[in-house]
């Protein structure tokens, strides 16, 4: 399934003296199973703009194509049901909307709104539960028992479980330490090459967006003033600057070590492995 | 001699042989022994489920050890001296809405203070004082929602400090911010230990921020396994990497170039390593 937007922008409180542009002339397309990372500093637009991914806004101007479905401003959609079945949304923090008695019940919650027999909500629990690394015994635990990264896969699982094509999470590595912030970035490596889901990341993380990403987008002032896949966009170091995103350790150091010896600034290394290479290619060669 | 005693750090904090353990038989800590200097900035490092947060719950009461001695600014811990330790002690946690109760930057850092009856003038001067110390003296009438993460987490430092805290707990409070958000709080610390001499234990799991430390602590199934300054921590790259923690990225491009035999040295952080690479130059 893809998502199209079509000269999109979008305005808060339109007709208040509080009227605030925060989308302007957005043109994106997602295309099935891409690993899609969305950048920019706070305030830039990224959260509004992947709140228009499954409707949950509507634009101000412009259509977006979701799949079969086509929103615009000034028409009512009906159904939009549908939409949010197919485009999970995974919001920051997700593990503080757990609110069932066992983890079980949590995961078939949504399912079940979807109109999914228990007993169908129930097999895919136990499905989701081990695509998210944690093991069956703990469907029979209180969410509130668990410690904080479980909750978080807990919480993802749920959306899982509602088997959705699109997957769009909002910083969710955010809180974790860097041993689980590694194990639940395999888990949407693993959606999205064994599974073959759309993946859309929202991150501050440069590192995690070139380790992961294969296309991004960076957010200002509710602009995308860059795309392409991570290794294009962290070349445009000025423009980089300009929006307030920083570039991947390996990449900033290379940087300033280019600058001293004199070098052109042609591709620069995405991780620490291409940095040691680069470097003892310029040691062995002066 | 007098002035020799005169010139030794105070202790801040001191564990003695304490043992804690949430169920029976199954122990977070044992027989655990640690002391911080005043004024000293100490990064406590582990992976979750190292103990670390069971620290900090011991430090400022709110659990109790089965065993074993706790003195806050050399005042032993115990129900009798909870009320006045706990007035010495500023605790910033993970999330910054959880612990913003005011509904103005001035209410919330005036909110202890009104708890603890303080005069009124008295009252303005303290929120105006430690409003400036965190950078927020013209946002006093700002309300939370206009806040962003870093801007509650000092709000939260000065609401401590107007108290009186001389010790700083944050526990892993810089998790849930954004890069720039997390640069100037480390910033801040820095110069609340330096500059007037405050006590910071600061509980991370971001290797990349106890850089900035005087001291930092390693904790793995409850014991210390490294302690030092941050160079001679990060040194230990293997044992760092065996308990799950990441290291930085000078420490591991330093390792690779080093056995690769371009800079003969390991170093802990970026401008380090630039002025290895730098000197190379030069000799060529």
């Amino acid at each position: 399934m893809d998502i199209k937007f079509d000269s999109i922008s979008y305005t808060y409180n339109v007709g208040t003296p509080m009227e605030q542009r925060v989308l302007k002339d957005i043109n994106l397309e997602i295309t099935e199973n891409q690993f899609l990372a969305v950048v920019g500093h706070t305030g830039s637009g990224k959260s509004t703009l992947i709140q228009h991914m499954n409707a949950l806004l509507k634009p101000t101007n412009g259509v977006i194509n979701i799949g079969e479905k086509k929103i615009s401003a000034n028409e009512k959609v009906k159904n939009l049901k549908g939409i949010r079945q197919k485009v999970g949304l995974v919001f920051q923090f997700p593990e503080y909307q757990l609110f069932e008695e066992t983890v079980e019940k949590d995961i078939m919650f949504g399912p079940m709104n979807y109109d999914v027999s228990e007993e169908e909500a129930r097999k895919r629990a136990h499905e989701v539960i081990k695509i998210v690394g944690l093991n069956e015994d703990i469907l029979q635990y209180s969410p509130f028992n668990l410690s904080g990264g479980q909750m978080r896969r807990v919480a993802i699982a749920g959306i899982l479980a509602m088997n959705p094509d699109v997957l769009i999470l909002d910083e969710p590595t955010a809180g974790l330490d860097p041993k689980g912030q590694k194990e639940i970035m395999q888990i949407f490596e693993n959606l999205h090459s064994k599974y073959q889901k759309t993946i859309v990341l929202v991150s501050h993380d440069m590192d995690l967006v070139s380790e992961y990403a294969q296309y991004m987008i960076v957010m200002h002032r509710g602009e995308i003033k860059l795309k392409g896949s991570p290794k294009e966009v962290f070349e445009k170091v000025d423009l980089l600057n300009k929006c307030g995103i920083s570039l991947p350790v390996a990449a900033k150091n290379y940087q300033i070590f280019a600058e001293k010896f004199k070098l052109p600034l042609d591709s620069l290394p995405l991780t620490t492995a291409e940095f040691i290479e680069k470097v003892v290619e310029v040691v062995e060669r002066s | 001699m007098f002035w020799a005693v005169k010139e030794m750090k105070k202790q801040m904090v001191s564990l003695e042989n304490v043992t804690f353990g949430y169920e029976k038989n199954k122990m977070v800590l044992q027989d655990f022994n640690l002391v911080i200097n005043k004024g000293q900035f100490v990064t406590i490092l582990g992976h979750n489920g190292s103990g670390k947060s069971t620290l900090s719950k011991l430090l400022v009461g709110l659990i109790k050890p089965s065993s074993g001695v706790i003195k806050i600014d050399e005042q032993v811990l115990s129900e009798e001296t909870l009320y006045d330790i706990r007035q010495n002690i500023g605790i910033i946690f993970q999330n910054p809405d959880n612990q913003f109760v005011g509904s103005t930057v001035r209410d919330d850092i005036a909110f202890g203070l009104e708890n603890k009856c303080v005069p009124y003038k008295e009252m303005c001067r303290l929120v105006d004082e430690y409003s400036a110390l965190v950078g927020m003296k013209h946002q006093l009438d700002r309300e939370p929602q206009s806040l962003s993460g870093g801007e509650k987490q000092r709000v939260a430092i000065a609401g401590g400090l107007a108290l009186g805290a001389s010790l700083l707990i944050l526990d892993e409070a810089t998790s849930m911010l954004d890069p720039k958000g997390r640069q100037e709080m480390i910033t801040l610390i820095k110069e609340l230990a330096q500059d007037r001499d405050k006590t910071i234990v600061m509980i991370t799991h971001h290797l990349d921020e106890a850089v900035y430390s005087d001291r930092v602590i390693v904790m793995n199934d409850g014991k210390i396994i490294l302690d030092g300054t941050p160079k001679a921590v990060f040194s230990q790259k293997e044992l760092l990497e065996s308990v799950k923690l990441d290291v930085p990225f000078a420490v591991k491009a330093s390792y690779e170039l080093e056995k690769r035999g371009v800079i003969n040295e390991l170093c802990t952080n970026d401008e380090e390593l630039m002025s290895h690479l730098w000197t190379l130059n030069l000799i060529q």
